[in-house]
């Protein structure tokens, strides 16, 4: 009797156990259930406000890139063009002395007028006179390679164009100069600091990064509750389409979305697919039971 | 959910161009504060030189007031520097002693207003309609006077106005940029899977539980593929186990019957759903066509460089040579190409073409010589006609009828904003990158075109490329003997081109450097045709599929494209053409989309015949022809007639022909038997 009592007892507290197991599972299964849909909840405007961000963002540096660029090039012209009226100016010195019989070399004014214009234009590296003998007359520092390539720039330039090319720290501009004959007899040459040209789009390019950064940083800002806005409700309803695409195949009858889920349509999808699966499921449990399979056999979900 | 997605697109959009705008006016601030300065500097330094010859007079003992032909100097200088307006020397009592353009001019700053401005150092000042720029002219430790040099306001103000103008270029070509990646990224996200669980759904309402989802990367709307998959796994798995087992033979009998109303997969096979969408294809197309049109701006001055004189031919000609060979090469692999993308599928032909026009872009950048050049650019233009030819024929193969014009604009308004987007880059990457690099960034980005269809266009396992035969002269027999096919092709398609090429391509550029434009301004007046065509022809052609009557949206825009040459020949300034052109892109946002949907609705036998790609590219090949006249057409006639009388004769071409054109479809109308005879 009291083996009995025992048993039962044991038995009895045995089914607590499990009952409390299963309750848990359960419990943790609808938690798990819950942050899982929470998760998937977020991870729709999430994702789609990120890629959404990037690509205007990414719009963004295009326009600055390209405003960049164009400004950069717009700045380089107006340097250009200053140091090309300087060199016209040069070279009307130069074609003045030749009318009287001076060379660039026995011209004693044009040495001075170059240190001058040095002195006046801190940017200007080398000014000099470049003959078609060969002779060279000029002020300021100057990379020894630049003397060859210059040749080859003066033979192949027309008298009545400019060459215009540069290294890693110059521009250098050259411009023919004519004789009595009107024929080529040399070219005035100017090389400028490339520093302060890169410092000034430098400074340009800093300005329009900061642009970007703040107009990025809004847009970030905006973009991303504006998709939380209009995907928030439509990821509850989402979530409530997975739960009953869920209940398709375990529930005793379909779940049934409400009619106004996603404009009705595809609730009705929905609902229909659940019938259909839940009544397919139903047919093959018949059959599995008219083959004597046990239900565990005959492949469990996933 | 397509509110949803239409709403995401709003916002999407509204974003870019709020920012967008935002950004842009922040740099063109910046670029006002900075570049007048610099602009002053090229005027200062102006009047520095002419201040140190002065100087050197006056060193001789020439006093300021008694220098003899200090005057002639002054024009000669402004003659030299035409943005300077006047030049004016005071002296230091602040009286005029010598000036150039000052005196004539009827708006010149008052003396007094001058004198304000006169400082130690050098400085520019806004007075009344000028910049000027005050060199005090100090000799000798002296304060002589003060020399003042005059730019017109509106000469900075529109070189700003210039600069204003590219930084609105750019913002125009980088949200076409943006809005064709969000269409594609928002079709991923939305569309593709809204459209494939549709189909899914639909099959499962039939019984059929035989097809999966795709797998959903971006985790949006697909995200219930995961849980639809696990169902229909479920059942095909039970499925499978009751196969498995067998059973008597009454058993197989009752499962047959049980079940007849399903479709399951065989066991070990995971057929995969996927949806034809016009959008997969498109940003694909873009990238393709903007990666080739990089080198557009610089490619003549980059086959320059090849030239050399022992050539024995014109520079000109050397330079023409590739361009002519591409366009060539491109219009004769269009046949073929539609017959092999029929075959062969969407998916492997555009894979094909885009790695073909990579490997000729990458040859193209490394070419030696001019004939390594012709060569590689033979090939690239091989690729590029396949892709071309694929994505039309993936378009009218993906379209229900009833949309088939608005997808043609779709693809037309595609093929304008690639075009017009990377030549605008591309003449501004090349200034950074080089020729070489560019192109080279140009094969990347063909290559990247091809990895998104590989990744990203799928087809559906029972709607697989159906084999066609191949390609003979008979489909060009076939085709030309069809009077409906002919009469859209000669009397519409290739005036259309006619007018594109012999005004737009060919006369347009000389005509604006005639008026005294500069290359900027003939690049910004031209977008107008593709802005028109890239913003009019998706909502024409939606009007069209819904008015139906396709042949009369061909005649309008017909008649419009005639008018547009009567409004140059009418309005004869750089306004007109603006307008000309404009009109001209309206004209053709009209009437050119509705060619090839016409031509599959109205000659559907010999469409279904011959296959729809390779009508499409024997469509495209005849209307080449019109490119091909088009310049010569334009030519003889500047030759004869002048400008104007170009305008006139194009204009006259379109209209005749819009006019045969309506004609022969009345008759059409009028004797069906006539024309489904013809047709047979």
């Amino acid at each position: 009797m009291h083996f009995r009592c025992m048993s039962t007892l044991r038995h009895f507290v045995n089914c607590i156990i499990t009952s409390c197991q299963k309750l848990m599972n359960v419990l943790a299964n609808d938690i798990n259930i819950q942050s899982r849909t929470q998760r998937r909840e977020g991870v729709l405007w999430r994702r789609i406000g990120a890629l959404l961000t990037f690509i205007i963002a990414l719009a963004l540096i295009l326009i600055s890139f390209l405003n960049y660029s164009n400004y950069r090039k717009n700045y380089q012209e107006l340097n250009l063009t200053r140091h090309l009226v300087l060199s016209k100016n040069l070279r009307q010195n130069l074609e003045t002395g030749l009318n009287i019989g001076l060379n660039p070399e026995e011209n004693v004014r044009l040495l001075p007028a170059i240190k001058e214009m040095l002195h006046r234009h801190t940017d200007i590296r080398y000014i000099g006179v470049a003959q078609e003998s060969g002779a060279l007359v000029g002020e300021g520092d100057i990379p020894a390679y630049t003397l060859a390539g210059w040749r080859a720039w003066q033979n192949k330039t027309n008298a009545d164009a400019y060459w215009y090319t540069g290294d890693s720290q110059t521009f250098q501009i050259g411009f023919p100069y004519v004789n009595n004959f009107n024929v080529k007899a040399g070219a005035v040459l100017i090389v400028y600091d490339k520093s302060a040209i890169e410092r000034a789009t430098g400074d340009m390019a800093r300005k329009l990064g900061q642009d970007v950064l703040l107009t990025t940083s809004l847009l970030v800002a905006l973009t991303l509750g504006g998709v939380y806005a209009l995907t928030h409700k439509f990821s509850r309803q989402l979530a409530s389409i997975g739960n009953t695409i869920d209940g398709a195949l375990d529930a005793a009858a379909p779940a049934k979305l409400e009619v106004h889920v996603l404009n009705g349509d595809v609730a009705q999808d929905i609902n229909d697919f659940a019938a259909l699966s839940h009544a397919v499921v139903r047919d093959l449990v018949e059959l599995e039971r008219a083959l004597g399979l046990p239900e565990h056999e005959s492949g469990g979900r996933t | 959910m397509r509110q949803l997605q239409t709403r995401l697109v709003l916002l999407t959009t509204t974003m870019l161009v709020l920012s967008a705008l935002l950004l842009s006016w922040l740099a063109l601030r910046h670029f006002e504060q900075a570049l007048p300065p610099e602009m002053a500097r090229t005027v200062a330094a102006v009047g520095d030189s002419v201040s140190e010859v002065l100087e050197k007079a006056h060193e001789h003992g020439v006093p300021l007031d008694e220098m003899v032909g200090a005057q002639e100097y002054l024009n000669t200088v402004r003659e030299d520097n035409p943005g300077i307006a006047y030049i004016l020397l005071i002296d230091a009592s602040g009286q005029p002693l010598y000036e150039s353009g000052y005196d004539a001019l009827g708006d010149r700053p008052s003396l007094e207003r001058l004198g304000e401005q006169t400082t130690t150092d050098i400085s520019t000042g806004k007075t009344g309609a000028y910049f000027s720029t005050s060199v005090p002219l100090v000799f000798q430790s002296n304060r002589v006077g003060t020399l003042h040099l005059g730019q017109r306001a509106a000469l900075v103000k529109q070189q700003v106005q210039e600069i204003s103008y590219d930084v609105v270029t750019v913002l125009v070509v980088a949200s076409l940029i943006a809005l064709e990646l969000l269409r594609f990224v928002l079709t991923f996200v939305i569309a593709t899977p809204v459209a494939v669980t549709r189909d899914f759904l639909a099959r499962v309402r039939k019984g059929d539980f035989s097809h999966y989802l795709p797998f959903d990367h971006l985790s949006g709307i697909g995200q219930l593929s995961a849980r639809l998959n696990r169902v229909v796994a479920h059942i095909n798995r039970r499925y499978q186990a009751l196969q498995e087992q067998g059973g008597a033979e009454h058993f197989k009998h009752m499962m047959k019957q049980r079940l007849s109303g399903y479709r399951f997969h065989a066991p070990g096979r995971h057929p995969i759903l996927f949806s034809a969408v016009l959008d997969h294809i498109r940003w694909p197309f873009f990238l393709l066509i903007f990666a080739d049109s990089l080198s557009l701006s610089f490619f003549p001055i980059f086959v320059g460089q090849f030239y050399s004189l022992e050539m024995g031919i014109s520079k000109n000609i050397v330079i023409g040579l590739p361009i002519s060979i591409f366009m060539f090469t491109w219009a004769l692999s269009m046949p073929w190409a539609g017959m092999w993308s029929d075959r062969a599928g969407h998916r492997k032909s555009f894979i094909l073409g885009a790695t073909i026009t990579t490997v000729g872009l990458v040859l193209t950048a490394c070419a030696q010589s001019l004939y390594d050049l012709l060569l590689w650019r033979s090939l690239t233009a091989l690729g590029y006609g396949l892709v071309f030819i694929t994505t039309q024929s993936y378009v009218s193969n993906n379209t229900a009828p009833t949309h088939r014009t608005r997808s043609m604009a779709i693809f037309l308004s595609t093929f304008f904003a690639g075009s017009l987007s990377g030549s605008a880059i591309g003449g501004i990457l090349s200034d950074r990158l080089g020729y070489n690099s560019t192109i080279l960034l140009s094969a990347l980005l063909s290559a990247a075109s091809a990895m998104f269809i590989l990744g990203f266009l799928r087809t559906n396992p029972d709607s697989d490329a159906t084999p066609r035969r191949k390609l003979s002269f008979n489909d060009f027999k076939l085709l030309l003997r069809n009077k409906k096919f002919s009469a859209i092709t000669f009397l519409a398609a290739i005036p259309a081109k006619i007018a594109l090429t012999g005004f737009l391509y060919y006369s347009v550029p000389l005509y604006l450097k005639l008026l005294g434009n500069n290359q900027s301004t003939t690049g910004r007046v031209m977008m107008a045709y593709g802005l028109a065509i890239i913003f009019l022809s998706p909502f024409v052609a939606k009007m069209a599929d819904k008015i139906g009557r396709l042949r009369w949206f061909v005649a309008i825009g017909g008649y419009a494209a005639a008018a547009a040459m009567f409004v140059i020949y009418c309005f004869d300034s750089t306004i007109g053409l603006l307008a000309s052109i404009t009109l001209l892109g309206i004209a053709h946002a009209i009437g050119v989309s509705p060619q090839l949907a016409l031509i599959n609705d109205l000659c559907k036998e010999v469409v279904q015949e011959v296959g729809s790609g390779t009508v499409t590219g024997i469509f495209r090949l005849i209307e080449r022809l019109g490119n091909v006249l088009g310049p010569i057409i334009a030519g003889i006639l500047i030759a004869q007639f002048g400008f104007n009388g170009a305008f006139l004769g194009i204009g006259i071409v379109s209209l005749v022909c819009t006019t045969i054109f309506t004609a022969v479809f009345l008759w059409f109308d009028r004797h069906p038997s006539r024309a489904v005879a013809a047709v047979a």
